[in-house]
């Protein structure tokens, strides 16, 4: 038998705050042009030519000689480290610097190159080759919440005091694997996807890279305030509809963070009718019937599958930042009882909680608040 | 931070399996047959159609000593692997251009095998899996440890999963109990300590966490992970 004996003090070292920023995504080259147009409603989502509608980076910057998805990666990290003021190739030298990169398929397109097909295997190595990283690297995968679920690993390396800064990139790339994995699962929308809507027909895919570079200590930057994880241990790709998983998740993350306020939700958005009911029930369990308004940015630059939660992450520093709430693209008119932002508005006082949920019933919660 | 105790090991490969309960063998007559999962689970639905990672996965989770109840909601699930799910992969890429699979496309997913463990056995902590070359068994020891240690989760099934596709490399599983909580036998103190960045080098795979359980004294192990040396050491055992 094994009977718990409680709780004692979770950790020992300093909060993680996000100093620096950096993505590439379908609404943008960059952080500050993706942020601009997702307050201005733009959807980055357009038809691909083959009858789906997908989230597409800007221009393709994988096409190249050696390894141009790496290097795309490594240059998208290398402007968030540059973005908190650090020198990239010191930083990344440093063998204090850890690397946590997220993804669900890595090169997936590797999987149709001759002689030993991978996707997955030597991802990390070839993105640490990129980068010149020296330090403690892991590339970790929580089915859609991996993106989030790199920013818990990055506040365990600060906090445990294994690293001192961390750099956290979430990248997923569109490709046919995906584009038909998802239409044979019934799971793509015909149009453009509609997070949280009543017509809400299923989720558009996107692809980006997202990279956050993490200090420890206090200062200027958005505080890791809690994070939470759960799993749903019922259904493999459809999420438990009670959303008990991922209230779980969310309660374990703001118990973490202490008192305070939730001033909005980063709302995972899959706009598949499930997830997005499952949340609603999820964000009720936990707040009771008039939840904090919710944004979620998936009808603007698609799901992103394993960068996704490092992206809204993103958004959601850049909303502290600003004070101010992005509307949620795609969404007109929902019933599902929550407060889903139509246009830009003010930021209520508070926290921005983040979550994703993934196939196998992954569960990331996290709690993020400016520090000043 | 917490203290951390290593409760138990199990291994599974193509012969033979090893835990708490002894060892026994199949597939003595040489087949590659894997582990059927009902063995354990009997419930499970349609274990025919799950891949080969989850499989053995909950075949080797089956043989762990049963979680109480109340420890199930903190209990959290890290594996790590290098081969992934790439036998999956390689299987749905096969049927694109004929009839893809629904079935086969959820499982394109390197945290099946430890979802379908979670699943099995009702638990609803952190779940992980952590995919890389070098010593990917080892990096989700760590990680498990990280999470118990730190008070966000109590208990933590990690381990490592090589279920490469058909390369003439034979298919196993370790998995390790972590607890952070008291326990009955106590398991052994185990600590991992970060020494520092390391040079590329040739890793280390969780198997030889096996064989230190049969030493009575204190074990300790310098593995390297992608860029970085840890120690991973375990206490006496007690008396």
């Amino acid at each position: 038998m094994l009977p718990a004996i409680g709780r004692e003090d979770r950790l020992v070292g300093e909060d993680p705050r996000i100093t620096g920023m950096a993505a590439c995504c379908a609404l943008g080259g960059d952080a500050r042009t993706a942020w601009r147009n997702l307050l201005a409603g733009t959807t980055g989502l357009r038809p691909d030519g083959t009858g789906t509608v997908t989230g597409a980076m800007p221009h393709p910057p994988w096409e190249g000689e050696g390894d141009p998805w790496a290097a795309c990666i490594a240059g998208v990290a290398r402007e968030a480290i540059g973005d908190a003021g650090e020198d990239p190739a010191r930083a990344l030298a440093d063998p204090a610097t850890g690397l946590v990169v997220a993804t669900t398929k890595g090169d997936i397109e590797g999987l149709r190159r001759p002689g030993r097909p991978d996707s997955l295997g030597p991802f990390l190595r070839r993105v640490r080759r990129a980068l010149g990283h020296q330090g403690p690297a892991e590339l970790v995968s929580a089915a859609c919440a991996s993106g989030s679920a790199a920013l818990v690993r990055a506040d365990r390396l600060v906090r445990g005091r294994v690293c001192r800064r961390v750099l956290v990139i979430g990248a997923d790339r569109l490709d046919p694997f995906l584009v038909e994995g998802f239409r044979c699962l019934g799971a793509m929308a015909p149009g453009p996807c509609r997070p949280y809507d009543d017509e809400r027909e299923g989720l558009s895919l996107g692809e980006a890279v997202a990279a956050l570079w993490i200090e420890g200590g206090s200062g200027p930057g958005v505080r890791l305030a809690g994070t939470g994880q759960s799993q749903d241990a019922a259904g493999m790709v459809r999420p438990d509809p009670s959303g008990g998983g991922l209230a779980l998740a969310i309660r374990r993350a703001l118990a973490e963070a202490g008192g305070g306020a939730t001033g909005a939700i980063c709302g995972h958005g899959t706009a598949t009718e499930a997830n997005d009911a499952m949340e609603a029930e999820a964000f009720r369990a936990v707040f009771g019937t008039s939840p904090p308004p919710v944004f979620g940015i998936k009808g603007a630059t698609g799901h992103t599958l394993g960068a996704c939660g490092t992206l809204e992450a993103l958004v959601s520093a850049i909303a502290l930042r600003e004070g101010l709430l992005p509307p949620t693209a795609g969404h007109r008119a929902g019933s599902l009882g929550l407060d889903v932002t139509l246009s830009p508005r003010a930021l209520p006082e508070g926290r921005i909680l983040s979550v994703n949920s993934g196939f196998g019933g992954l569960n990331v919660a996290l709690v993020l608040e400016a520090s000043r | 931070m917490r203290e951390v105790r290593l409760a138990s090991t199990v291994m599974v490969d193509l012969r033979d399996r090893s835990g708490p309960g002894g060892t026994c063998r199949w597939n003595e007559d040489g087949t590659r047959a894997a582990p059927d999962p009902r063995e354990f689970f009997p419930d499970l639905d349609r274990p025919a159609r799950m891949d080969l990672p989850s499989r053995f996965v909950l075949a080797a989770g089956g043989l762990l000593p049963p979680l109480p109840e109340a420890l199930r909601d903190a209990t959290g699930v890290v594996l790590g692997t290098a081969t992934g799910c790439l036998a999956v992969d390689r299987d749905f890429a096969a049927t694109l251009a004929l009839r893809p699979q629904p079935s086969l496309y959820a499982r394109t997913l390197p945290t099946t095998a430890g979802a379908e463990l979670s699943r099995a056995l009702g638990l609803r902590g952190p779940g992980l899996a952590v995919v890389q070359e070098t010593s990917p068994g080892y990096q989700a020891l760590v990680a498990a440890w990280q999470e118990a240690a730190s008070g966000a989760c109590d208990a933590v099934i990690c381990g490592e999963y090589h279920v490469p596709p058909a390369d003439g490399t034979a298919p196993w599983v370790v998995l390790a109990l972590l607890v952070a909580v008291s326990c009955d036998p106590p398991g052994r103190l185990l600590e991992c300590r970060y020494l520092g960045a390391g040079d590329p080098g040739p890793g280390a795979d969780l198997r030889d966490l096996l064989g230190s359980l049969g030493e009575r004294g204190p074990w300790q192990r310098e593995v390297l992970l992608e860029g970085g040396r840890w120690r991973v050491s375990l206490a006496a055992v007690s008396e």
